[in-house]
């Protein structure tokens, strides 16, 4: 009990003598010895000659080249991912829904399930989960080894460098570009990739924003909005090309809320927390193309697979189930929407929507799913599976505009899809990373309330 | 009809907002107790009258709660009211007000060592927690800073023992063309001149050497760079001056331009806590060389050739760090 | 019994001849190991892929500092001897504040590894020294694994192992990981280390002003005292002068328990 006192008070009493600069001296210290180490073990021949990793940073950091070859990869990894990713998941949904849909109904028959049980499993389970696989799986097998790629390459970095003064701008640190980038991926993905950010402060900003960055999962939604009712509202021939432009739209105002909000965190909540920068750029290395490939799919893809599935079979139970309990001849989720219509009214939305959102928190990409069969199950009683074919969208749009749904009912979708809490793993990532129940709960109220608020002016404005 | 409401609940609210921040929360009785003592421990005035006004003003008190303060203060002899009722401090009252300038100087030092608030917000957020901090807090603030004997400004931390260490210098103000030494102090109160020191980025620890002096102003240059003070803002910084300066001029890290190759000489003491440990941590000690190795599209941050490695610093940082060209 | 050859692998039908002798890769097993190694060292150093042919195992390392953070674990089975590795952090330093840096200073310390394998760049092997002179302080079983030795070549940069072994006291060996060079004879200094065939005489860090030095030989004179056969009071006296004074406290708890 007594020793260690001493020795604390002993240690108390030398530092008092020693003054402050202990630490500063220990490390001097250290490294004079390096120094003197290496200065017998190693010798050096300089070649003169400049070597490769300067000349090429000095093209990719230049005045002249470094924005365009940076925008152009970015361009070149965004037009692989969509364009890439059409072939596989078409291949995919013919095989999951087109081919095995029907088989797995025949089997049910032929083995004599419930109706009950058949709905539950076919239509709820398989066809939300299958849906998930077949559009989520393809893009994120393309952009993250590509993403990767670029990473062990050591070219990343080098985009941190050149971005630096925009985000430091908003008190943010210059990775926080690459954060930003791979929550397009995958947001649970961007947070576990904003340890990259050695910096405590422009961790949590990097942490907390992440979410605005528009991820894979909600893509699919912000398309099929951008198509079925932006599109229409201009001629035929440039209806592709505008609803394009609303998505972009949507993704860009997403990184203008990330600044926003990066800005009035590093101002307000975070000001407090230290704050200390230096990027190193690690010179560049052949990346193992076959072996990153590999270890990108293993480590990222399936996972964020893994976790679609885990949470889209159950949610699709859920929602088959609940649209198909009956209380004194209603079903359960009409009294649910019926409750939340006059919210959803307030936010330009309806009840089936925000059902739909509370029902898809452990995944976004459940989100259009949820919409869909709740709006068929609960108005038409039908499975309406062809609502999940690609290129059904004159359908979808006829079903949607059927159930009330108009341009403010798009727009204010399409905001709030941006403008919501972050899926479940998200939340459960971001508290697993900071560690702190408080920086959890800012990142999951500040986009909500955000999204909240917006939609309700929107709303308000564009019903005077 | 519509706008003309709008307006009149936009500006109600806005008014009720206003009030609600700006209102001046009374303060506890303990806390202006403190106060009058730090302020009369600060200042050795002997003309009775305006010690009362002064107080009053610029501490913000009324007069009612001001005289009630002193009368507690007189009945817990903490100060002593002489002939012309003039107050002054008794040895209770001095230990008391050096007790809360021990926290508040503590707590600065402790918010630049291991916080990011930005150094215009310590003062203020000290002036808080000077009221608020037990002396086990305070105990182990201490112990986790290793018991420093100067605040981030450079004025003496008193020990719990009320030994308060001397801060040698002159203030720069006094000074003439031709002299030199060391910046060890720099005062943050009133505001407005510490917003000079700072935005002209005058860091504590700089060696200066003074150029010319006018009846208004005073030219100096330190680490490289030459600044031009009115003398009331010069007051507020304090140069120990040393007449044998023989000591290489030093420059920031952020003047060295493209090329050259330049020699660590240390670390500013304005660079403190984490970044000056990831600092050292990553080769910018004395003796190292150093250049730039890569120029950034948007000028800022720069890479810098250190020990083998290119790290990029940005000029906050660079700025910190003092090179002999 | 004498008579029995010392096999502790059953199976080894089933498992391909490994290139490398004695070298039995496993997947990753936690229970019924003779040695800990520790694998430490700078970011982007290529630690994980040291760790990765030690032990097969396919972790994912980025060309980026800061990318392992958690504690990765592997095993592998060299000669007769199975050994599990911790995989720590990469880190710049042990004295700063940190998160990784608590983590990968708490595993050596507390630890107690039997090996703690220091991987460093050749390249950049002034900065790298920087935690190896700090690690020797802490721990004095360790091998300096002097990784990239294929790049420093491509620089003209050499580096005399040797000379590098006398000066720190340690066993030091030459790798390129990627291309599994050198990993036979770092898994043979692992051993050496492990079994106490090799005894090391770890580097003490000299340059300390006079003053600075007199006052870490008190406190760590006095620690030696209080805590017979530490390994580290050198150390321990760094972190109290650091003002960490939390430290007694869980040297406490390890001595006891």
């Amino acid at each position: 009990m007594n020793r260690e006192d001493d020795l604390v008070k002993l240690a108390r009493q030398l530092r008092w003598q020693l003054g402050e600069n202990f630490h500063d001296k220990l490390v001097e210290g250290i490294y004079a010895d390096a120094h003197q180490i290496v200065r017998d073990a190693v010798q050096r021949q300089e070649s003169g000659a400049t070597p490769l990793d300067i000349k090429i940073d000095r093209i990719v950091t230049s005045k002249r080249f470094g924005f365009p070859i940076m925008f152009a990869l970015l361009a070149l990894v965004l037009w692989l991912t969509v364009v890439g990713a059409n072939y596989p998941s078409a291949w995919l949904h013919e095989l999951l829904i087109g081919k095995l849909y029907p088989l797995l109904h025949a089997a049910a028959g032929r083995l004599h399930l419930s109706p009950g049980l058949a709905g539950m499993l076919i239509d709820g389970m398989y066809l939300s989960t299958a849906w998930v696989i077949s559009v989520m799986l393809p893009p994120m097998a393309i952009f993250f080894p590509l993403f990767t790629l670029l990473e062990d390459l050591g070219y990343l970095p080098r985009v941190a460098f050149n971005l630096d003064r925009v985000f430091r701008g908003v008190g943010a640190h210059g990775k926080q570009a690459l954060t930003m980038t791979m929550g397009f991926g995958c947001n649970a993905a961007g947070v576990i990739a904003t340890r990259i950010i050695d910096s405590p402060r422009e961790r949590l900003i990097a942490i907390i924003t992440n979410n605005f960055s528009l991820c894979n999962g909600r893509w699919p939604l912000q398309i099929l909005l951008a198509t079925i009712f932006i599109g229409a509202l201009v001629p035929a021939q440039w209806s592709g090309l505008a609803a394009m432009a609303a998505v972009v739209g949507i993704a860009m105002l997403g990184i203008a809320f990330m600044f926003l909000s990066s800005w009035l965190l590093s101002r307000t909540a975070l000001r407090g927390e230290v704050s200390s920068f230096h990027l190193e750029l690690p010179p560049y290395r052949p990346p193992r193309i076959w072996k990153t490939i590999y270890t990108s799919l293993m480590d990222r893809t399936l996972i964020v697979l893994w976790r679609a599935i885990i949470f889209a079979a159950p949610a699709g139970i859920l929602i088959w189930v609940v649209s198909n309990i009956q209380i004194h001849g209603v079903p359960l989720a009409a009294r649910i929407t019926d409750a939340l219509d006059p919210i959803g009214w307030w936010m330009g939305l309806n009840g089936i929507i925000l059902l739909a959102y509370i029902i898809a928190i452990p995944a976004n990409e459940l989100v259009i799913p949820a919409i869909l069969m709740l709006t068929v199950l609960i108005h038409h009683h039908t499975a309406g599976v062809t609502l999940f074919e690609p290129g059904q969208t004159t359908q979808v749009a006829t079903l949607l505009r059927q159930n009330g749904w108009t341009l403010l009912t798009a727009v204010n979708l399409m905001l709030f899809s941006l403008l919501h809490n972050p899926c479940s793993t998200t939340i459960y990532t971001i508290y697993k990373e900071t560690g702190s129940v408080k920086w959890t709960a800012m990142a999951v109220l500040l986009p909500l309330l955000l999204g909240i608020l917006i939609t309700v002016l929107i709303a308000f404005f564009w019903r005077l | 009809m519509r706008p003309v409401w709008t307006h009149i609940i936009i500006a109600l609210l806005a008014a009720t907002i206003t009030g609600l921040v700006l209102r001046r929360r009374r303060r506890h009785p303990r806390i202006v107790i403190e106060d009058i003592l730090k302020w009369l421990y600060h200042h050795d005035t002997d003309d009775a009258a305006g010690v009362a006004a002064r107080i009053r003003r610029e501490l913000g008190i009324r007069p009612r709660v001001l005289q009630k303060a002193l009368q507690a203060m007189e009945a817990e002899q903490l100060i002593h009211t002489g002939p012309k009722g003039r107050s002054t401090l008794t040895q209770k009252g001095r230990d008391y007000a050096l007790k809360i300038i021990r926290i508040h100087r503590l707590y600065e030092k402790y918010l630049a060592e291991k916080t990011g608030f930005h150094k215009r917000e310590w003062h203020h957020l000290a002036e808080k927690m000077e009221h608020r901090l037990s002396s086990d807090d305070v105990h182990t603030m201490e112990s986790v800073l290793g018991y420093p004997v100067f605040d981030p400004h450079g004025d003496p931390i008193p020990t719990a023992t009320g030994e308060l260490a001397a801060i040698p210098g002159r203030p720069l103000a006094e000074l003439h063309s031709g002299d030199s030494g060391q910046i060890v102090h720099i005062e943050d109160e009133p505001p407005a001149h510490y917003d000079q020191i700072l935005q002209a980025h005058i860091h504590i620890g700089s060696g200066i050497q003074v150029t010319g002096r006018t009846d208004s102003e005073i030219v100096f240059t330190a680490e490289g760079i030459t600044h031009r003070l009115p003398l009331a803002v010069a007051q507020n910084i304090t140069v120990h001056t040393k007449p044998d300066t023989d000591q290489p001029p030093v420059i920031r890290l952020s003047a060295l331009p493209p090329g050259q190759t330049a020699t660590i000489a240390g670390i500013s003491r304005e660079c403190r806590g984490q970044t000056r440990r990831r600092l050292l941590d990553l080769g910018f000690v004395p003796g190292a060389t150093v250049r730039i190795a890569l120029d950034n599209p948007l000028g800022d941050p720069i890479a810098y050739l250190i020990k083998d490695t290119v790290i990029a610093l940005r000029r906050d940082e660079a700025d910190k760090i003092l090179i002999t060209p | 019994m004498t008579g029995e050859p010392l096999h502790t692998t059953h199976d080894c039908a089933s498992c391909p001849q490994a290139t490398m002798a004695h070298l039995q890769k496993l997947g990753v097993e936690t229970r019924g190991f003779d040695f800990v190694v520790a694998l430490a060292g700078n970011p982007n150093t290529g630690k994980s892929t040291v760790f990765n042919a030690l032990t097969g195992l396919k972790q994912h390392t980025g060309n980026w500092p800061g990318k392992t953070v958690t504690r990765a674990e592997g095993a592998f089975v060299f000669k007769d001897k199975k050994f599990k590795i911790i995989d720590l952090p990469g880190t710049y330093s042990l004295l700063s504040t940190s998160k990784d840096e608590e983590v990968a200073r708490n595993f050596l310390l507390f630890g107690r590894p039997d090996v703690t394998v220091i991987v460093a760049d050749a390249t950049r092997l002034e900065r790298n020294l920087n935690l190896a002179l700090q690690i020797l302080e802490i721990t004095d079983r360790a091998v300096l694994c002097v990784n990239l030795m294929d790049e420093a070549r491509r620089h003209g940069i050499r580096v005399d192992l040797r000379a590098l072994a006398r000066r720190l006291g340690v066993p030091v060996v030459g790798t390129s990981a990627r291309y599994l060079q050198g990993i036979p004879e770092l898994l043979e200094a692992i051993y050496d280390v492990a079994t106490g065939k090799v005894r090391c005489k770890p580097h003490r860090i000299q340059s300390l002003p006079p003053h600075i030095e007199k006052a870490v030989r008190t406190l760590s004179q006095k620690i030696e005292q209080q805590f017979p056969g530490l390994p580290n009071s050198r150390w321990i006296a760094f972190r109290l002068l650091e003002g960490e004074t939390g430290i007694i406290e869980a040297l406490k708890n390890q001595m006891s328990g």
